[in-house]
């Protein structure tokens, strides 16, 4: 990095930070004011549950994922604007309606103290962790890019959300959140926009697009039926809508933040305008991944994103071999560049035959090169398996490689901006969430109930600073865990959200279910996960919906009786 | 507290477009579905 990008990256992180802090200068500082503000309105909430929800990790693995894997992602999001709708009828005005603080408040209310506390368990175990790996998973990259030392960068992206959060609480998490999404839509934009100026002149957006589509990238939407496939329109609408109610109803980061709007109004208009953009905006990233595809067509890519990876193997016996492979997947992405000029030839003239003939010629010319690049990575695997270490992937190093070799001065400094106000956002709300939660459903209800207001103020800012440097710590000893990050994040969140979600829905739905019925369905739900997480091959996505429809069938079975009796009295 | 039956409560604070929630939230399902088949469209458009 140069200096123009130092410049950029830390003038944009400290002017964040000042601002959160003088704008909630002016708040009256109690308990109530630190935790949910309860005076925001719509557009801060949308904007503030965005925020929460893109962490650093999508901005850096997206584009990826759209570079090697195309756009069908994207369908994993179909199920986001039904779970909003949902979440606004149902949960919404409930929580607002009962003025509570936390979503676990909620339920001591519905059903007893244990389902409450069991609850909370789940989330400050869950959330706990994943806040460490929200700070972790763009540190590790970032060090591996940069050379940075890994505690320095753990230690600096903690350390400015304490610092801000600790002084304005949930209304600088809030009004930081704003600015943090116009960085990250100003940087994703600037780096479309420099993309377009880099890919030959002959290649406008139209035809990018149009190649990106022959090319087989524009995979949007699959309506074929598969178990095993992870990404097609039904496992989308389905899995993703169970997630979603999962993480938008049960999940207290996200809770909180649609918690402070001012009218029930304003924080269903804060959740529906996420409903609007959450998908255009995953379209868009994934769409900047195929377009860095259609940029590497025309240059050489490594055969490996992850030098340092590459930079282990040089070192090894294997070196020679690798070497090789390179000059000759070199080789052929020159072969590769003289055919996606012939297919943009090809389809200038409108010729179908002609352009299916120069499709063919090109893919035969990409399986040579994909073929290739899977003996380099085999290689690799059977480096880091030597040494015990997990499978290296590069798919979260594509769009980060990408921009440090071919964008200019200043452009960096902004997208590393990007990275770090996206960490930022998402480790602020959970900091947050975390600290209202302990307060709320642990201290102020078991631990001390006569406090006063200044009491429970000052245990929520030490219980702030107490999480942060607990992720910070967590951060610090992630790296001796083995398997991707990424997937351990999303496995930790399916391991507790569908038993969750089940006692919501439960509350909400099963009139009949009284607390003991429902606390038992929970912890049998919980073994069960556990079991089929360590003893079955179901995909993780699915534990949503069986936690879940354990905790509503079980719980709903064990209150039969109650059904009989009330028949009866009745 | 009792599990309280879920109402519509009143459409103040809509956006003037929309006349109820359930407006809101019908155009929110139309737009998914508009999306779902323009993507279709790309899909099968750029192949």
């Amino acid at each position: 990095m140069q200096l123009l990008d130092w410049i950029v990256l830390v003038s944009t992180i400290a002017f964040i930070t000042i601002y959160g802090i003088w704008k909630s200068r002016k708040e009256k500082h109690d308990i109530e004011s630190y935790l949910v503000s309860k005076k925001m309105n719509w557009w801060t909430i949308g904007l503030s549950i965005a925020a929460t929800q893109a962490s650093a990790i999508t901005f850096l693995s997206t584009p990826g994922q759209g570079f090697s894997d195309g756009m069908r992602f994207i369908q994993f999001y179909f199920g986001l604007p039904l779970a909003v709708i949902v979440l606004s009828i149902t949960f919404v005005p409930i929580f607002q309606r009962l003025k509570v603080y936390t979503a676990y408040e909620f339920l001591e209310g519905r059903f007893d103290l244990k389902t409450r506390t069991l609850c909370t368990f789940l989330f400050l175990t869950q959330r706990g962790l994943a806040a460490g790996l929200t700070i972790y998973a763009p540190s590790l990259i970032l060090s591996i890019i940069f050379g940075w030392d890994i505690f320095w960068t753990n230690f600096s992206i903690g350390m400015v959300v304490i610092i801000y959060t600790y002084f304005g609480g949930t209304t600088a998490v809030s009004e930081t959140q704003k600015q943090q999404m116009a960085v990250i839509f100003l940087g994703m934009i600037t780096a479309g926009v420099m993309l377009m100026q880099l890919l030959p002149d002959h290649i406008g957006f139209g035809k990018a697009v149009s190649l990106a589509g022959k090319m087989g990238k524009l995979n949007v939407i699959d309506f074929t039926f598969d178990w095993n496939s992870r990404y097609n329109i039904w496992s989308g609408l389905i899995g993703g809508f169970f997630v979603s109610m999962s993480y938008f109803g049960t999940d207290q980061s996200q809770v909180q933040r649609y918690l402070g709007g001012k009218t029930t109004a304003e924080s269903r208009l804060g959740l529906i305008f996420n409903g609007f953009i959450k998908i255009p905006m995953q379209f868009f990233i994934l769409l900047l991944g195929t377009l860095v595809f259609v940029f590497y067509q025309f240059n050489t890519p490594p055969i490996f994103f992850n030098q340092v990876e590459v930079g282990k193997i040089y070192q090894t016996a294997d070196s020679l071999k690798f070497r090789q492979l390179e000059a000759q997947y070199s080789e052929i992405v020159s072969q590769k560049t003289a055919k996606v000029a012939e297919l943009s030839d090809a389809m200038d003239t409108d010729s179908e035959s002609l352009i299916a003939e120069k499709q063919q010629s090109f893919q035969e010319v990409e399986a040579q090169a994909q073929s290739v690049r899977k003996e380099a990575i085999a290689l690799i695997h059977q480096n880091n398996e030597k040494e015990g270490k997990p499978k290296a992937t590069d798919t979260n190093y594509i769009f980060l490689s990408f921009v440090i070799n071919h964008l200019p001065a200043g452009v960096i400094g902004l997208l590393i901006a990007v990275i770090f106000c996206a960490s930022m956002s998402a480790t602020a709300s959970e900091l947050n969430a975390l600290a209202s939660t302990f307060v709320v459903d642990v201290y102020k209800r078991i631990i001390k109930k006569d406090g006063s207001g200044t009491h429970y103020l000052n245990v929520s800012k030490i219980s702030n600073i107490a999480w942060g440097l607990y992720a910070i710590l967590f951060a610090e000893f992630a790296g001796a865990l083995s398997g991707s990050l990424i997937e351990a994040v999303n496995i930790l969140g399916s391991l507790f959200y569908g038993t969750i979600l089940g006692i919501f829905l439960t509350a909400f739905y099963l009139k009949f279910v009284k607390g003991t019925a429902v606390f038992v369905a929970a912890i049998l739900a919980e073994i069960t996960i556990i079991y089929c997480w360590q003893y079955t091959n179901i995909f993780f996505l699915w534990y949503n919906v069986i936690g879940c429809g354990l905790v509503l069938g079980i719980s709903a079975l064990l209150s039969l009786k109650d059904i009989n009796l009330t028949k009866t009295v009745s | 507290m009792e599990n309280q039956p879920i109402q519509e409560d009143d459409n103040q604070g809509l956006p003037p477009l929309f006349k109820t929630w359930k407006q809101l939230y019908i155009t929110l399902v139309v737009y998914l579905l508009a999306l779902i088949v323009l993507f279709y469209w790309f899909t099968v458009f750029f192949r």
